[in-house]
């Protein structure tokens, strides 16, 4: 698995080296809205549901034959659930956060649409905190994942300018994930040794163990200056197993301003 | 090919799928909730062979009275008396209305404290208060009575304190009633009983779902920190000496410069996680044992190293027998 994972970074590193084509240089700032929904079985059966902030920026640079991407999302709000028959309102905070790098490359093209093939590596941080549950209260994911990319860009005319819709899916092959241990609490017996607990469940994940869909559908407008206006809409979906079985989905709405260099 | 682009973008539509891939919200009638509740603890919880209880035969005798029918009160009472079974201070179901607790681990001991007592016939009002101790002087013997390891103890006040006793002939830390709170309290005050890293305890925590699901003993070590308390120290504990309290008790057992008197602890050794039924009401059991260095399971008390009850005629005479132990075992009468 090791070796399969540093073979995948060594070829998107040619790739990405063999692109040495002159390029435009971008950095996004991006600002929206997500929706959120989560089944944590570590700390409930219940199906939480509930809005967030979105913010994310990051770096691209891209050519006719390519493009590479660096991206930063953050995102922070709640989420709740409303137990069926109690009247509860069980509230938990939720805070995503993700860095990621990814490379496409120019594989089929026609006059105006274009298909991008390539990979990722991509590094999401999902915590939940519901403070109604004392030493259980934290409950977070992080993996670390190599995965393939796709894409296919369509360029349309609109008000005299070239406005490009690009669809990207993302799928992780090889992973790396991290969990709260099976009993979701810490060793508070042992408080110098807490950061020990909390990277305690971590492991290589085989296929099938994670699975994650993430697709984004962005529509960019050019400004006269070179800059960008985008608008862009994400779906993105995980399903771990080990331990205890999370799955999450997130829709997000962005609108964003992008700086050409 | 432009048809195949139009086709991708159907793609989105996945999202709509999601609530297949996600799962619904769970069947939150009263079954369903009874049944989720037994799984979870018999999943998770840490204490089945120490105390020798069958939940299988435990839901037998339980499930039968809950039926599609049960309302919420009736459903509440059932799993709380199906939880009180585990006889376990840090199990709990918490509801809108009600939340289950097990006081038995005290309810059947002697109070063996009055806190009248203490402070009409012993501080009289003279104690002073620093963060949450209590103390005062008592026949060339520091006092100092800790009420809740809720409360924070910080460094500076425990310095403070036995700063004040170093120069006396010893110190008494009262710990009784004290249910419990955060162990670093306690430990921070270990700190100062000890000389050298010491290993306290052995933490075993439930890691998965079978019976047998257990971590190897993970030791837990105690560093010293700030100046080092060099007078006899007597700790005096009761049943109702619980949770983090117990910790400090455990603790205090394993240094050979500190004498546990007073009667065995309550208990309360596994560490409490909470975790939502499908009805939004949440339960908290435990999750891990904790064993001294000499393998003894700390979950059923920490006994004394010297047995001491209240005599209830010197108590309506308003004298703390175990207090007067104590003043005798470090005074030397």
């Amino acid at each position: 698995m090791r070796r399969l994972a540093l073979l995948w970074v060594c070829s998107i590193c040619w790739l990405a080296v063999s692109a040495g084509e002159p390029r435009d240089h971008f950095t996004p700032l991006k600002l929206g809205w997500s929706y959120h929904k989560a089944i944590d079985q570590g700390m409930s059966p219940l199906l939480y549901r509930g809005s967030a902030f979105a913010f994310s920026t990051g770096y691209f640079s891209q050519n006719d034959r390519s493009v590479l991407e660096t991206n930063l999302d953050l995102h922070l709000g709640t989420i709740s659930t409303r137990a069926s028959n109690e009247g509860l309102t069980n509230r938990a905070y939720i805070g995503r956060a993700e860095i990621g790098v990814g490379y496409l490359r120019l594989v089929k093209s026609s006059e105006t649409v274009r298909w991008f093939a390539g990979g990722h590596w991509a590094n999401p941080f999902n915590f939940r905190g519901n403070l109604r549950l004392g030493n259980s209260a934290a409950n977070y994911e992080f993996f670390s994942s190599l995965g393939a990319s796709g894409a296919v860009q369509r360029d349309f005319e609109f008000n005299n300018r070239t406005v490009a819709l690009t669809f990207r899916v993302r799928l992780p092959l090889f992973s790396y994930g991290l969990r709260p241990n099976y009993s979701g609490a810490f060793d508070i017996n042992d408080q110098a040794e807490i950061q020990r607990d909390v990277f305690d469940n971590r492991k290589w994940l085989p296929i099938g163990a994670f699975t994650r869909i993430n697709t984004r559908l962005m529509c960019s407008y050019p400004l006269k200056n070179g800059n960008l206006l985008q608008l862009g809409y994400e779906w993105d979906f995980y399903s771990y197993r080990p331990t205890h079985q999370v799955n999450a989905a997130m829709h997000s709405l962005v609108f964003s301003r992008t700086f050409k260099w | 090919m432009v048809k195949r682009w139009y086709i991708l973008l159907v793609l989105p539509l996945l999202a709509s799928c999601e609530r297949a891939f996600i799962g619904p919200q769970p069947d939150a009638e009263a079954e369903a909730t009874f049944d989720a509740l037994w799984t979870v603890v018999d999943e998770r919880y840490a204490f089945f062979e120490y105390k020798g209880v069958n939940w299988d035969e435990v839901r037998s005798r339980y499930e039968s009275s809950i039926n599609s029918e049960t309302g919420t009160v009736d459903l509440f009472y059932t799993c709380a008396d199906m939880l009180n079974e585990l006889e376990d201070g840090h199990v709990n179901l918490w509801s809108p209305f009600d939340y289950s607790r097990y006081d038995g681990f005290y309810r059947n001991s002697p109070q063996n404290f009055s806190y009248t007592v203490i402070d009409r016939n012993y501080l009289q009002g003279n104690q002073l208060l620093t963060g949450p101790l209590q103390h005062y002087l008592i026949d060339s013997v520091g006092y100092v009575y800790y009420p809740s390891m809720s409360s924070t103890l910080g460094a500076s006040s425990i310095d403070f304190v036995l700063g004040l006793y170093q120069q006396y002939k010893g110190v008494i830390i009262d710990v009784r009633d004290n249910g419990g709170g955060n162990p670093e309290n306690g430990f921070r005050l270990a700190q100062r009983f000890m000389q050298e890293r010491t290993h306290i305890m052995d933490v075993v925590m439930k890691t998965g779902p079978g019976a047998e699901d257990f971590s190897a003993p993970d030791p837990v070590f105690l560093e010293p920190a700030g100046t080092f308390f060099d007078k006899p120290i007597v700790v005096l504990t009761n049943r109702s000496c619980f949770s983090a309290t117990n910790d400090f008790a455990s603790v205090c057992k394993v240094l050979p410069n500190v004498t546990l008197m007073g009667d065995t602890t309550g208990g309360g050794g596994g560490i409490p996680a909470e975790y939502e039924l499908p009805n939004g009401w949440v339960v908290r059991l435990s999750v891990s044992q904790t064993l001294l260095p000499d393998g003894f399971n700390v979950e059923g008390g920490v006994p004394p190293d010297i047995q001491v009850d209240m005599d209830a005629t010197e108590e309506a005479n308003g004298i703390d027998s175990i207090l007067e132990a104590a003043l005798g075992e470090i005074v030397g009468e």
